[in-house]
């Protein structure tokens, strides 16, 4: 990380530092949080600064999210900040600092015909909360940006997440937006964007689950020695370690990915399966190494995990991105496969 | 940029070197023309060897004052990446390059790197490694061979085992006890010794699928002149922790089973089967990712950091992927799995099946490397 995103890492940290861990775990605490880091303009990071965003480099606002992560924090700085405002800026309208609504490019389509807003998105975080929903629509020239206002929503079917986050269906019928411009951003690009922000949320978690079970089981003392002792547990140790740092790398290269190019679609779809596959593996193994008490309310360990096996199941089933991996791999056929792990070629998406 | 991503960017001329690399080998062993092989034992060709010593392929991370090239750590995994990831030849050189070479350039004598260095560099010598004893496996520092101080030099005594490529190398470096101290990582020294020498016997050992690459090597009064100790005495602990960083977070422990999947793109170029579709997905993006980690490992060497947790790490993520890998593949392919065809898709996945075993055993097990990563993390 430059100093800048450690200071920012730094910050965050100290932000959402203010309410302890089995707070955390609560939904006025996200909301809290949110207008904590609001304030800092936190959640605008990597935004155009001429349109309300707060400046910077995506490894900026990946120390955010992974800050954001290492906490288990339900604040919705992807949902309302980094995607919501940035499909507002790459439209050219600018940034109104407040917690909007993210229509999630797989929820449902919406479509726009000129005049009014129509359809109906599932999977919506926070809709309840929130002042303005935020939509890639279908216009009649092609994608729109519509901003469209709580009172013309109907937001009902709110369920918790796995996370304890509430989401919610969102129906449009015949709503005004508030603003719309015409979108450079298709829902593909929008969702690649939006999966890339769990692979840094992911980053955080697993480095949050990793320190609690390397603390916890050097304490925790059975058979007169810290479990840590046992081989059997470092096993899970040693998977936890590897896997922060696999997935830490991974959310390094896809912040300077996107910081060097418009769409790294590969270098994403990449990343999402490593972070997937090390999410199953590290929850698993972190909840082995503490026992009976990592599956209490009152120990922090869940507020982590159970937001780790959210963000790896957001945006994209994992044979959505095995495809995306696997068209790079088919296009450039067996020549081209070293390049293509090595990352040299511009195949699809470089 | 992240310094992740400014580490692991190849610079202009590190791609010029790949694409030089790439050429060197399309041209010297087009694919079809010989039997590739699984990562570092992909065979044995001196001649091979010393044209990749011409290129100045082999000694690269050696300051050229001791006799080497002069270039780096990540240079080196380049070249050692590339020349993996076709299957080439490299066993004749490999624990020479890797291994001996840096050592001696690191704690030998002027004259031990005339005599070693300069050869090596040239592709003209080869050694094993050894280690592992009937008794001391994991626990190395439970070494039985003895080499007692006589006139001008040491007597030999003892039995290494599991000894790779002793029988078709020119010399073996030895780990060896020339004192007893109550810490038994002291009064330890390495030696380096004549594998045709007097008393020393090479004898092979069969894996299990009948081939003969490792040995037993007995050593019996063998004489070891003074000149042929690695630095100093019972420095030999020191010396061999100083080296796993080396060992361990390099390109050959992702690399084994890399052309099983290259192949089988190969072999389906009209579409690759459905079937195969989850695994060469994932396989790609944990090589897209663990290339990284290790490239990082190469880059922190060439700043003058010691690595060893992230080696571990490395080796642990690497060879535990390959293993799964291999599983993956033999579950879902869709043909009998068959010798006869060296090379092809099934070939490969002949070998890499009994082959992968082996794979997270040496260079130290994964179970002693989980227990190097835990202590590194309090
Ligand atoms: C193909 C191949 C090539 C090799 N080439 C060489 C070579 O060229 N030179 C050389 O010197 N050696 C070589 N070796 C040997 C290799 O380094 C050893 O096999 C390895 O260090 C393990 O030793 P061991 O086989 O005696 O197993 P052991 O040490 O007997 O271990 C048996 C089992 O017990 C476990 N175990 C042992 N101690 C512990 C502990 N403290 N905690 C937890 N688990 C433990 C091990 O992990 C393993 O699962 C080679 C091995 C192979 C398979």
């Amino acid at each position: 990380m430059s100093d800048d995103s450690d200071q920012i890492a730094e910050v965050v940290d100290e932000v959402l530092s203010a309410w302890g861990p089995a707070d955390q775990a609560k939904p006025e605490t996200s909301l809290a949080a949110w207008e904590a880091l609001l304030e800092l303009g936190f959640p605008y990071v990597s935004l155009d600064e001429d349109l309300g965003g707060s400046g910077g480099s995506h490894e900026d606002a990946f120390a955010v999210l992974r800050a954001l992560g290492a906490h288990g924090s339900g604040a919705p700085i992807a949902e309302s900040g980094l995607l919501a405002g940035w499909l507002l800026t790459q439209a050219g309208l600018e940034i109104e600092p407040r917690l909007v609504a993210f229509a999630p490019p797989l929820g449902g389509t919406l479509t726009y015909d000129g005049r009014t807003v129509a359809g109906e998105v599932s999977g919506v975080a926070w809709a309840e909360h929130a002042a303005y929903l935020v939509a890639l629509a279908e216009g009649p020239d092609g994608p729109v940006v519509v901003e469209v206002p709580a009172e013309a929503l109907a937001v009902s079917a709110t369920a918790h997440t796995l996370a304890g986050t509430p989401r919610s269906r969102v129906v449009l019928d015949q709503a005004a937006p508030a603003r719309v411009a015409p979108s450079t951003v298709d829902a593909g690009r929008l969702l690649r964007r939006a999966a890339a922000t769990r692979v840094a949320l992911i980053a955080g978690g697993l480095e949050r689950a990793r320190d609690l079970s390397v603390r916890y089981t050097a304490e925790r003392v059975q058979f007169g020695q810290p479990v840590a002792k046992f081989q059997a547990v470092q096993v899970h140790l040693a998977r936890l370690a590897e896997d922060a740092a696999l997935v830490g790398m991974t959310a390094d290269l896809v912040a300077s990915a996107l910081d060097s190019s418009p769409d790294p679609a590969f270098d994403i779809a990449a990343a999402t399966l490593v972070a997937r596959a090390s999410t199953r593996e590290s929850t698993k193994a972190a909840h082995q190494a503490h026992g009976a008490m990592g599956v209490t309310r009152e120990y922090p360990l869940h507020v982590v995990t159970r937001h780790l096996w959210q963000w790896a199941h957001d945006y994209g089933s994992l044979s959505l991105w095995r495809g995306v991996v696997l068209d790079a791999v088919r296009a450039g056929g067996a020549d081209g496969y070293y390049p293509l792990i090595a990352a040299e070629t511009n195949g699809p998406g470089r | 940029m992240s310094a992740t991503a400014r580490d692991t960017e190849l610079t202009a001329t590190e791609l010029a070197l790949q694409s030089e690399v790439r050429e060197f080998l399309a041209a010297e062993l087009p694919r079809g023309s010989f039997v590739p092989g699984l990562g570092m034992v992909g065979g044995r060709d001196p001649e091979f060897s010393r044209k990749l010593a011409q290129r100045g392929w082999l000694g690269m991370s050696i300051p050229a004052e001791h006799g080497g090239a002069g270039r780096s750590a990540v240079e080196r995994f380049i070249v050692v990446e590339e020349l993996l990831r076709w299957g080439a030849p490299v066993e004749h050189h490999w624990n020479a390059d890797r291994q001996i070479a840096p050592i001696l350039a690191r704690y030998g004598t002027p004259e031990q790197r005339r005599r070693f260095v300069d050869p090596i560099c040239a592709g003209e010598l080869s050694f094993a490694l050894g280690m592992s004893e009937p008794d001391a496996g994991s626990d190395l520092a439970a070494v039985a061979t003895r080499a007692v101080k006589v006139e001008r030099g040491w007597r030999v005594n003892g039995t290494k085992i599991w000894t790779s490529g002793a029988h078709e190398s020119d010399w073996f470096i030895i780990l060896c006890r020339t004192s007893d101290e109550e810490d038994r990582r002291q009064g330890l020294s390495r030696l380096i010794v004549d594998l045709h020498g007097e008393g020393v016997t090479v004898k092979p050992i069969e894996f299990l699928d009948g081939t003969s690459e490792f040995n037993e090597v007995s050593m019996v009064d063998v004489f070891v002149p003074d000149d042929l100790l690695v630095g100093e005495v019972g420095a030999g602990w020191s010396q061999n922790v100083a080296e796993l960083v080396y060992e361990r977070g390099g390109p050959e422990r992702w690399l084994s089973p890399y052309l099983l999947v290259e192949q089988l793109l190969r072999e389906h170029a009209d579409g690759l089967p459905d079937a195969y579709a989850a695994v060469v997905a994932d396989a790609t993006a944990a090589w897209w990712a663990m290339r990284r980690l290790s490239l990082q490992i190469a880059r922190k060497i060439d700043r003058g950091e010691a690595p060893a947790h992230e080696s571990a790490l490395v080796k642990d993520i690497g060879t535990r992927f390959e293993q799964k890998l291999v599983a993956d593949l033999l579950d879902v392919a869709e043909q009998d799995v068959v010798e006869d065809e060296p090379g092809s898709f099934r070939g490969l996945l002949f070998a890499a099946v009994l082959n992968n075993p082996a794979w997270t055993l040496r260079g130290g097990t994964t179970e002693i490397l989980r227990t190097i990563i835990t202590r590194g993390l309090r």
